[in-house]
């Protein structure tokens, strides 16, 4: 009868700490955390051009990365894109990526690291370019990821 | 003079060895009543071994069927009808309640800690010498996580760094152009 007693108490204890917030009220809230990030991965040329495209999507929350992952033939670039949302509803998008270009002339790997960030508003588009932009007047390629963070709340411009 | 009732007890019983042995010998030869009571031991003694004790323990029986009793019994206790020490009840749920606290501050802290600074930019560059490039490439590139979204680039597109990796708002982007 003691023990029974103890457990209620205990039930009675852990359930109001538990339900203080209502279901409702935390469907709500992780609702309003939720992002749909969109990157569209694009290969550009010194001119501008885009040369190949394509695109993918994930559903993430406030402050948990999406990791993305970009292979080629002599380059890997891994980044790992994390919305943190303010309080007025702006997006702090925080790029933190790696790059290994390899040279087979020199036998070489050239790794970068870097981390990036900029604020957007929600479906306001940025975009990341983990070798740099192309200036120069060579032929050469780089790659562009355009990145839109929409708030799932519907607060868009 | 006769010996007391002792002495005779402990010929009889032949605990007596030597001289004394000998002197109560030589006595009851002469001493009818010393005699006597030497040979009531006996008859007492004869009495005694015929009769028949029962060989079963029965309390020893009962003391083992009593413990078994008792184990029976504890087993049979429900959850609900067995004996738990307070102490050991309460030091469990303390311990629990720290556990729980514990997690729960390490979690506040870990969703707690405040955005990066708008417009943070570090970057840093390293060149690593190996003689198999493709291998190292390939290496990086299978090891797979579920919850990567993977881009494959074109086939022998030869990329090349051209400077330090740029992150930029649309507006800003097209005004660059």
């Amino acid at each position: 009868m003691r023990k029974l007693l103890l457990v209620f108490s205990l039930f009675i204890g852990f359930s109001t700490d538990l339900f203080s917030i209502s279901l409702q009220e935390a469907l709500q809230y992780l609702d309003s955390k939720v992002l749909n990030i969109n990157i569209t991965a694009r290969v550009v040329n010194n001119k501008g051009e885009i040369l190949w495209t394509t695109e993918i999507s994930k559903i993430t929350v406030n402050g948990r990365s999406v990791k993305v992952k970009i292979s080629g033939y002599n380059i890997i670039v891994i980044t790992d894109i994390t919305p943190y949302i303010d309080e007025d509803n702006t997006i702090l998008l925080v790029s933190q990526g790696e790059v290994w270009i390899g040279s087979s002339e020199s036998n070489t790997i050239n790794h970068y690291a870097t981390i990036k960030s900029v604020p957007v508003k929600s479906g306001e588009r940025a975009f990341f370019f983990p070798l740099g932009i192309v200036e120069s007047s060579e032929d050469l390629y780089t790659i562009q990821l355009e990145i839109q963070a929409l708030l799932n709340n519907g607060d868009s411009d | 003079m006769c010996f007391d009732d002792q002495v005779l007890s402990a010929y009889y019983d032949e605990e007596l060895e030597g001289i004394w042995k000998e002197k109560v010998a030589d006595h009851l030869n002469s001493c009818s009543i010393c005699s006597a009571k030497v040979a009531s031991f006996h008859r007492t003694g004869v009495l005694l071994s015929s009769i028949h004790v029962p060989e079963k323990p029965f309390q020893q029986n009962a003391v083992w069927e009593r413990i078994r009793h008792s184990v029976s019994t504890e087993e049979e206790l429900g959850f609900w009808s067995k004996r738990v020490s307070i102490v050991k009840t309460i030091g469990a749920i303390a311990a629990v309640s720290i556990l729980v606290f514990g997690i729960s501050l390490f979690v506040n802290r870990q969703s707690s800690v405040p955005p990066l600074t708008p417009g943070l930019s570090l970057s840093s560059g390293e060149v690593i010498q190996t003689g198999e490039v493709g291998r190292f490439i390939k290496l990086v590139s299978d090891s797979d996580d579920s919850s990567v979204l993977f881009i494959q680039l074109p086939d022998k597109t030869d990329f090349k760094f051209l400077g330090e990796p740029q992150f930029l708002r649309e507006a800003d982007f097209v005004r660059g152009r």
